[in-house]
């Protein structure tokens, strides 16, 4: 078991034993990896916090039945795809509620990323073609590439989240880097 | 593309490779504008949509949002075998939970409505020696995890951190932050220092006597004020560059202050004779314990006219380790054999000799 699944496993402990606060700590260190789970695959912002907020609620309340030996990130992740799920399952007209994200990439911003204007308005130029080329990915490989480039993990972290094999991650990452390579191309090209 | 090293090009971006064909691919990057130019832009890409999507992330403020309807919640009694909350037919489980929990919910978000519940006391992971570590902006991450805006984080003196910044570090007693860093890094911290471990990053230092303690593979820096640009790791040696302020450097083979403005390359000590590879043979792998310094090598002190991070080094993955780093004994005044390399040395007593310098009296053999 690694140090990062015992800790988690101790707080789990404590949470159960009464120290509900310290779901805060699980919640902290997780949301981003939820967040980048479900935003290539809800095309709402809106959506993608209700589900996120669900997904750790739901945890919680399904907390004395988790796994300690299992890792609680994939955990979280399963439970997020299985909202997924109802959520499609439930609303058959899926598309209708697949408002895109088109209001956020034209009004989002400016982004308080660093301090030079003109650099603020390249970097979100730069990140609604990015962001609008993965969207348009398989459903299988945008979400490794995005929990690769939003949190940094390895591919071995991502398999173990994923639950899939290292080499179908990587396969997948590749692809979809392909992938974008070739839209941006014809973009060029037009 | 013609090279066919695309995929080798990305592995070596997300810092999936290993040190040998790490140090190869960079090799080949150096001569192929082809792949240059496809990590260079695969960086920048990547780099935005992370900006704003942790931008976005963060302003999502979820951790708050579920703890402010936590106290609605109850945990459930753990479910028979082959029920759980992430597996079978989810559609249908915890119906009779989620309805009356539901409810709940309702009528407590009305309440809340009327009367807004504090967010809980700021939660650390540790009770520790006082030193904490706060974010300045979105891209803040300690060990891989953002870093909540409104929650300082304790940090446990000695923890190897891999810290992405802008962060602000502050020590026990001080009323405000003293450190504030750019970049990203690994690094320990103890009260009043900083012992570095890889990575790109610029420190700011607030004016602090005693001053601020870097250490180094052997060498030790005191900034009492200032910015400093430090990049490099144990196996690439480290470039550092004083913006401004003042800040003083001894190393095995003496003493001086440095001089703003101009980059100094301290280089990583050349691996003793028995662990040279022979021609042919792959470079030693960095082990996973604290190496052995049988004698410590005076680390060379070299003047560079490049800028700290090199050109290459400017397209290089962020240093995250895949693989355990040595931790790097600082050789300069206590015997490596008696130096436990899981504890960061102290803020030292400010010696200050007659010329002024924390060192002392040392002669001044520093040169750019």
């Amino acid at each position: 078991m690694s140090d990062e699944s015992r800790q988690d496993g101790d707080l789990i402990t404590r949470i159960l034993a009464g120290e509900s606060n310290l779901f805060g700590v699980l919640v902290g260190k997780y949301e981003r990896l939820v967040f980048s789970y479900l935003l290539p695959q809800v095309r709402n912002l809106q959506e993608v916090e209700d589900l996120a907020q669900e997904t750790f609620l739901r945890a919680y309340r399904h907390l004395a039945g988790f796994d300690t030996s299992r890792k609680f990130s994939a955990w979280l992740l399963a439970i997020a795809r299985n909202l997924l799920v109802d959520r499609f399952r439930k609303n058959s007209q899926a598309a209708a509620s697949q408002e895109s994200y088109q209001e956020m990439l034209a009004t989002q911003g400016p982004f308080p990323v660093l301090g030079d204007p003109q650099r603020q308005v390249e970097i979100q130029e730069e990140f609604r073609r990015t962001f609008r080329n993965i969207l348009s990915l398989p459903e299988d490989y945008k979400v490794p590439l995005m929990m690769r480039i939003m949190q940094d993990l390895s591919y071995e972290e991502i398999a173990e989240n994923l639950e899939l094999p290292l080499q179908t991650v990587k396969n997948r990452i590749f692809k979809a880097r392909q992938m974008l390579r070739a839209k941006r191309k014809a973009e060029h090209d037009l | 593309m013609t090279c066919n090293r695309e995929e080798t090009a990305y592995a070596f971006l997300d810092g999936e490779l290993g040190p040998r064909e790490a140090a190869e691919f960079a090799q080949h990057l150096a001569g192929c504008s082809e792949c240059k130019i496809l990590v260079h832009e695969t960086q920048e890409r990547e780099r935005s949509l992370r900006a704003v999507l942790t931008h976005l992330a963060s302003s999502c403020q979820i951790a708050g949002k579920v703890m402010r309807r936590l106290p609605a919640e109850k945990i459930l009694p753990a479910p028979h075998a082959g029920r759980s909350a992430d597996g079978g037919t989810s559609i249908l489980f915890g119906w009779r939970y989620l309805v009356p929990s539901g409810l709940t919910i309702v009528v407590l978000a009305w309440l809340l409505s009327q009367s807004p519940a504090p967010l809980p006391a700021p939660l650390h992971h540790q009770a520790v020696e006082g030193i904490t570590l706060s974010a300045l902006g979105p891209e803040a991450r300690l060990d891989g995890v953002i870093l909540p805006a409104d929650r300082p984080q304790s940090i446990l003196p000695g923890k190897l951190l891999q810290v992405v910044g802008p962060v602000a570090i502050q020590f026990p007693g001080a009323r405000e932050p003293g450190l504030t860093l750019h970049g990203q890094a690994q690094f320990t911290l103890a009260p009043g220092a900083l012992q570095w471990q890889s990575g790109a990053a610029t420190l700011e230092v607030a004016p602090r006597r005693p001053p601020l303690t870097i250490t180094w593979n052997g060498h030790r820096l005191l900034l009492g004020e200032g910015t400093l640009s430090i990049a490099g790791s144990p196996a690439e040696g480290m470039q550092i560059l004083l913006k401004r302020g003042r800040g003083w450097l001894r190393g095995p083979q003496g003493a001086g202050e440095l001089s703003p403005g101009k980059p100094l390359t301290l280089s990583a000590p050349p691996p003793s004779t028995s662990s040279v590879p022979a021609p042919g043979e792959p470079p030693p792998e960095p082990s996973s314990g604290p190496p052995t310094i049988e004698s410590p090598t005076p680390a060379r002190l070299m003047t560079s006219g490049q800028p700290a991070a090199l050109a290459t080094d400017a397209l290089r993955p962020g240093n995250r380790p895949r693989t355990a780093t040595p931790t790097i004994l600082l050789a300069t005044d206590t015997p490596a054999s008696d130096t436990n390399p899981d504890q960061v040395e102290p803020n030292p007593p400010a010696v200050t000799g007659p010329s002024g310098h924390p060192f002392g009296d040392d002669p001044v053999v520093l040169s750019h």
